[in-house]
């Protein structure tokens, strides 16, 4: 009986050979190829110079390069206050008792989430228009036309203003996910709560955020992963423009391969990428688990 | 028990390898035309990104797939396939094949990637095979040039990009007491003060894809300032001539005078080329610089008064000189596979030729009133639209300089695009943005 249970550790592994042949291959390969691609001098032909690790050594220093990153980081930023922390507030009022119409607050805030990053460019960017936007005529209706302009042309704005629908359209999915681990709460744990004075803004910060810390963490996660590969609303909003204003690094290193033909170069990109990337994620997720793990050991 | 398992598992890893290795069947080439049955066994495969889909409103694909039928009429022992894609598509397959060196037998090649595809040696030179064709005197100057490596002709170019025509609503220019477009800047930058009164642009740009502003006004600009030679030397790359030259610079403080002069739109950087087109549809801009394809894009956006009144010029030249050329060239050729031989070769050289060459050219102008590369004469216009005709008329004239995108290298292009942006702006000065655009000239030598 209890051999029969027990698979040798031969066969678990054979078992699991298919999955990770296409893993490896899907995932692993691809990487491997970019990292042997980013030693070379490669456009694309059959020429390709090995060069050592100077394309690497290239993509810290350049000036473009560095812009992009500080740009996602900003984004990041923005995102995780605007995109969690409204997010958190939406989904702890809709789980309140005195909300009505639950359920239709709930599809009315998911529903930016379901659109395709393209239509919220052309819808955002028919609201910055010049000569049609929302903002401008508004402008004009109270009587500040002066103030009119074209938004997205203003280098030192267009930041901001790419993070508003970035932060609009996915409000909706943590609200959701916030919301789902609300509902796992125990409710008994919020009237015994309420038993005890807690109220409002206490009852937020010192019950439910607890109770729902790993949940936030992996919301974070997601946040901080998905602003470091951001592109499809950029490229539809600005296409990182004026200049390199709003580029961020996955358009940069799109347009380095695609546009300028430097694959070997435009691979080492994707490299460093992928590494700050891993680093902010990980980085964050040590300091939020030791940060909330430390605060579980005082108790 | 445990045997079975462990070949339970071997199994499965067969099974799903062999499924991966069963979707060869062939899905992404597209109508093979060739019904007929090949004889000696000669068979052509042409890729390329003209598709039977878009036919109706592409005239250049209408053309060659024209042509190619007409061949294979007249050939019919010679199996031709046709593989086609999208234009973008078609770029990232091509570039990849190259990188193999597993080419079609005959395919399409941009004038910007025939350094790199001439180094590797994936082009068969057409020189021999040109010296012999009938209708070799019948092109225009300088239509080779961008397919020519040491004097090896490396392709057939099959389309003329020309890319600065000035579109202009005649009544409007009138209202403000202008004939016609101006001949010299002075009056633009006037007029452009006046039309900023009645709530119109001058000129209308639409730069958010960032290449209209250097293509279609950049390019004959900077030629006026330059001249032939400084261009010539920057795409051959020789470092005779720099981007920080005065005289580039100077072309560059003319464009940024225009935006500061407020000649465009305010939102220039934000819309698309396609929408500024449409700005001068509605009558919302005196003028509009863009390249032939506007003649059919204005023909379908513009109201019938603006339509009446858009009539066709070039930029004045710079300190009164001659303003007798714009900028346009070939930026497409059909390439030949180096590695054809015997029959095969000359089959693939009487294809090309008789697809692209002179055949295709008088077709595609008598057909669609197109400039090509080839000199067509006699060519009745009367049955054209009126706009078409006085393209015809102008366009048909002047000399054509290079399309700096056309000929460039991609990456020198992708620092000036973006850089002109932010001269356009004005957060960036000329004399910066030389600077970079020459730094990244550097890296190629």
């Amino acid at each position: 009986m209890k051999t029969c249970l027990k698979i040798k550790k031969r066969t678990m592994f054979l078992y699991l050979l298919p999955g990770m042949l296409w893993y490896s291959f899907i995932v692993f390969v691809p990487i491997a190829l970019a990292i042997y691609y980013g030693f070379f001098n490669w456009n694309g032909g059959a020429k390709m110079d090995f060069i050592g690790v100077s394309n690497f050594l290239e993509v810290i220093q350049d000036k473009v390069f560095q812009k992009s990153l500080y740009n996602n980081i900003y984004l990041t930023v923005v995102c995780l206050l605007g995109q969690i922390g409204i997010a958190f507030l939406l989904a702890f009022l809709l789980n309140g008792r005195h909300i009505r119409f639950k359920g239709f607050h709930r599809v009315m805030g998911y529903f930016p989430a379901v659109l395709s990053a393209v239509i919220v460019g052309f819808i955002w960017n028919l609201i910055y228009d010049y000569n049609y936007g929302l903002i401008n005529s508004l402008l004009s209706l109270i009587g500040m036309g002066d103030k009119a302009q074209a938004w997205l042309n203003n280098d030192k704005l267009v930041l901001p203003l790419v993070a508003i629908p970035l932060v609009w359209q996915f409000i909706g999915y943590y609200m959701i996910i916030l919301m789902s681990a609300l509902a796992s709460v125990d409710p008994q744990i919020f009237e015994m709560a309420e038993i005890d004075g807690a109220a409002g803004w206490k009852k937020a910060v010192y019950i439910t955020l607890p109770l729902i810390k790993n949940t936030l963490i992996v919301c974070v996660t997601l946040c901080i992963a998905g602003n470091m590969k951001i592109f499809d609303l950029i490229y539809a909003l600005t296409g990182g423009g004026p200049g390199y204003s709003s580029s961020v690094m996955a358009m940069y290193a799109y347009k380095t391969s695609f546009l300028s033909y430097k694959m070997g170069y435009g691979s080492a990109m994707s490299i460093v990428i992928l590494i700050a990337s891993l680093v902010l994620v990980a980085g964050s997720r040590s300091i939020l688990l030791r940060f909330t793990g430390g605060k579980e050991h005082e108790e | 028990m445990k045997k079975r398992m462990s070949v339970l598992a071997v199994m499965m890893v067969v099974a799903i390898s062999l499924g991966a290795c069963g979707n060869k069947a062939d899905t992404g080439s597209g109508s093979g035309s060739g019904s007929a049955k090949a004889k000696d066994g000669v068979e052509l495969t042409i890729s390329h990104y003209y598709l039977e889909e878009e036919r109706e409103s592409n005239a250049v694909g209408d053309s060659y797939l024209k042509m190619v039928e007409q061949w294979q009429e007249e050939n019919p022992e010679i199996k031709v396939t046709q593989q086609t894609m999208s234009q973008a598509d078609y770029a990232t397959k091509i570039q990849a094949q190259a990188a193999v060196n597993e080419m079609p037998d005959i395919f399409m090649v941009k004038g910007s990637w025939v350094d790199n595809f001439a180094e590797n040696g994936v082009m068969a030179p057409i020189n021999e095979y040109m010296d012999k064709y009938e209708h070799k005197d019948q092109f225009k100057n300088g239509v080779f040039d961008v397919a020519t490596r040491d004097g090896q002709i490396y392709g057939m170019p099959n389309q003329l990009s020309l890319t600065s025509v000035v579109y202009y609503n005649e009544e409007l220019w009138k209202s403000i007491g202008y004939d016609k477009f101006p001949d010299n800047w002075e009056d633009i930058f006037a007029a452009a003060e006046k039309f900023e009164e009645q709530g119109i642009s001058t000129i209308a740009l639409g730069n958010k894809d960032k290449w209209p502003a250097e293509s279609c006004l950049l390019s004959t600009l900077g030629d006026r300032y330059t001249g032939a030679e400084w261009t010539n030397s920057i795409i051959n790359k020789d470092g005779n001539a720099k981007f920080t030259d005065e005289a580039f610079v100077k072309a560059l403080e003319h464009l940024q005078k225009m935006s500061t002069g407020k000649v465009f739109n305010p939102d220039f950087n934000t819309i698309t080329e396609t929408q500024s087109a449409e700005y001068y549809s509605q009558g919302k801009a005196a003028a509009f610089i863009s390249g032939h394809w506007s003649v059919s894009a204005i023909s379908s956006f513009a109201e019938e008064p603006v339509l009446k009144n858009t009539r066709i010029a070039i930029l004045p030249g710079i300190d009164g000189s001659k303003s007798d050329s714009i900028s346009g060239g070939c930026g497409w050729y059909f390439a030949v596979n180096k590695n054809l031989t015997g029959e095969k070769l000359d089959a693939a050289m009487d294809f090309l030729f008789k697809t692209t060459g002179y055949e295709m050219a008088k077709y595609a102008t008598e057909t669609y009133g197109m400039i090509t590369a080839g000199q067509i004469d006699d060519v009745d216009t009367t049955s054209f639209p009126q706009l078409t005709q006085d393209f015809i008329d102008i366009i048909g004239k002047v000399e054509l300089t290079p399309v700096y995108d056309l000929q460039m290298d991609g990456a020198v292009i992708e620092v000036m695009n973006t850089g002109i942006q932010d001269l356009l702006n004005n957060t960036k000065t000329p004399q910066e943005l030389a600077a970079e655009i020459q730094a990244e000239q550097d890296k190629l030598q």
